[in-house]
């Protein structure tokens, strides 16, 4: 054990809690290991120095080692870890992110306390496009894509659902007008759906539901042209009935 | 933006290349981790934090690559050793010849640009 003196003794604690702290939560190393590791290097790089060691000796040994925060790398670190740093010093689009995700957990177990799920889903929803409009003007997508589209998801499916099965008795004529407007205006449906829907996939669901509604124009027709018929041969009226 | 994607760039090729460099180091026989960093040192622009190493190190033993082994030193404290499996043996030649292969493509590209 080398022999310091008591500033010195207290610079090295320090920076051995930060090792430790800066290892904890990572997969991939054994951070009992580093950190014997990095005090036989310090006792190495000290071998010559006068004892005791005072601070102007181990300082530079401690600068030449660097910060223990830039040793490993983000991906080796365990989700908690990196949702926690990335809260606390991340770019503005992480934090949104993990914002988002935080109040998507908080609605789903306030699932049955009403309104605090809906107003806890909605707010992460925009937290959620915030990101994603963040990350657009950035050019790069820095957090994770899963952070923010559990809220997306929901939303959008309930959105969807809504428009497709609002108008339900008029079911297949609105198929066409919604698959028309999504052929005319997809850039308005890829803005409210993005990022899960472009303007090329609008485009291509637009004809999906004009062939749907079409379809189901005709079956409705065909139906009711066999019911007349069917109905005159066994001359029953619809009026009699 | 031209400064922040070169500090990404030669934070990406350093830690590649600080990976290869670190497995040949210990290719020619155990060492131990200080020997490691003082021969790394004399590479320009590789090593700009030498803890790095050690995380490095720790990983490549996780995953099989190097196996490690505490000694008594007479010049001081007790010695961690690390040597090559052969599993790193192995891995360390493919990562060579990779390397080799790179080098003579990007030297060739680099040689065509600068023809006049």
């Amino acid at each position: 054990m080398i022999e310091l003196d008591d500033e010195a003794g207290r610079r090295l604690a320090e920076y051995i809690a930060r090792v430790r702290s800066a290892l904890r939560g990572c997969r991939s190393v054994d951070p009992a290991e580093v950190e014997r590791d990095i005090r036989e290097h310090i006792e190495n790089d000290l071998a010559d120095a006068p004892r005791p060691v005072g601070v102007a000796s181990l300082d530079p040994v401690l600068g030449k080692l660097g910060s223990p925060a830039q040793w490993v790398p983000e991906e080796d670190r365990a989700w908690w870890w990196r949702m926690l740093s990335g809260l606390r010093q991340g770019p503005e689009d992480l934090r949104l992110a993990y914002l988002s995700f935080g109040l998507f957990v908080l609605a789903l177990l306030l699932f049955t306390v009403f309104p605090a799920f809906h107003v806890l889903m909605l707010a992460s929803f925009f937290l959620a496009r915030a990101t994603l409009a963040f990350s657009a003007e950035q050019g790069e997508m820095r957090a994770q894509r899963w952070l923010i589209y559990p809220p997306l998801i929901v939303v959008y499916v309930f959105l969807g659902l809504l428009v497709l099965l609002a108008p339900l008795p008029l079911a297949p004529v609105w198929f066409i007008i919604l698959g028309a407007l999504l052929r005319r205006v997809p850039g308005f449906f890829a803005t409210v759906f993005a990022p899960f829907l472009g303007r090329e996939r609008a485009r291509r669901v637009g004809k999906w539901l004009i062939w749907i509604g079409v379809i189901l124009v005709g079956l409705a027709i065909i139906g009711g042209a066999i019911v007349l018929i069917v109905s005159a041969v066994l001359g029953l009226g619809f009026g009699r009935i | 933006m031209a400064q922040t994607f070169l500090d990404n760039w030669v934070t990406q090729v350093r830690k590649g290349l600080l990976e290869l460099s670190i497995l040949n180091a210990i290719r020619p026989g155990r060492r131990y981790g200080y020997d490691i960093v003082k021969s790394l040192r004399a590479m320009e622009g590789l090593v700009i934090s030498e803890g790095t190493i050690y995380p490095i190190l720790s990983r490549f033993r996780r995953e099989g690559l190097v196996e490690a082994t505490i000694e008594p030193s007479p010049d001081g404290p007790a010695r961690r050793y690390y040597a090559l499996t052969p599993a790193g043996v192995g891995l360390l030649r493919r990562m060579n010849a990779y390397w080799e292969q790179v080098k003579r493509g990007l030297d060739s590209t680099v040689e065509k640009e600068n023809m006049p």
